[in-house]
């Protein structure tokens, strides 16, 4: 069964067969385990570092890794709702957004008969620029690797980095 | 609709690329108002897009947080 609902929402659904509880507190605490590596998914890439989730409300999301030996931590966005084991939302902000520009990500933990529902849902698309470089017809891994080329004084140098050293790990 | 209500609709359309407007030569009030969908278009590949990859990492989640469970409960 389709829903309708607004063209710039994108939604992915998993059933986990453990109970909302956990899946809630795997989901937060470990999101580092579990959120695939590599210049797809983070923008570290193959560098050292780890993502981590701040466990309440107003907590940051964000990424720390090396770059030549310093630290740089790039934040996606704060949590907007925390309400375990049911509910999370938090915003998901790209390097190339325009201050005002944001996307919010929600989390729905539903408990069934096998285990957890788990329900992603990702709004917002459409309200950024009409020549934001994600609305130009480029695919996500590029754009996720670019919002990590695009990051201010981080753009030349792990630029550099990521042509010469990293490969992605999947 | 009112006369005034439908050019605002229209011009919000317009700015958004979803319209395109043009003079009709043989009528200087008319103007022809057609729909363009390709913005409509990209935005839905690009929605896909970003499914897709939530659905990867979901895929990932799965099995980080079955394998954890299972091994809390031994």
């Amino acid at each position: 069964m389709t829903a309708v609902r607004p063209g710039d929402q994108a939604r992915a659904t998993v059933l986990v067969a453990v109970p909302s509880d956990v899946a809630f507190q795997v989901f937060t605490e470990e999101i580092d385990q579990w959120w695939r590596r590599g210049l797809k998914y983070r923008v570290a890439g193959g560098n050292r570092g780890f993502i981590h989730l701040e466990p309440r409300l107003g907590g940051r999301l964000y990424e720390s890794f090396e770059v030549k030996g310093s630290t740089k931590v790039f934040e996606t966005g704060t949590v907007t709702v925390w309400e375990p084991p049911s509910r999370l939302a938090f915003e998901w902000r790209g390097v190339a957004f325009a201050p005002g520009e944001r996307t919010e990500v929600e989390v729905l933990f539903v408990p069934s008969p096998n285990g957890t529902t788990v329900t992603v849902t990702h709004r917002g698309w459409a309200s950024l620029r009409p020549d934001h470089p994600v609305r130009h017809g480029q695919d996500v891994p590029d754009f996720i690797r670019m919002t990590g080329l695009w990051w201010g004084d981080l753009m030349t140098s792990l630029r550099e980095h990521l042509a010469n050293r990293a490969r992605p790990r999947s | 609709m009112s006369r005034p209500a439908m050019s605002r609709h229209l011009r919000v359309l317009r700015r958004a690329g979803l319209v395109a407007q043009e003079a009709l030569e043989d009528d200087a009030r008319a103007r022809l108002v057609s729909l363009r969908t390709e913005p409509l278009t990209r935005l839905r590949a690009w929605v896909e897009d970003v499914e897709a990859m939530w659905a990867d990492q979901l895929e990932a989640f799965k099995v980080h947080a079955e394998r954890v469970h299972r091994r809390r409960r031994r």
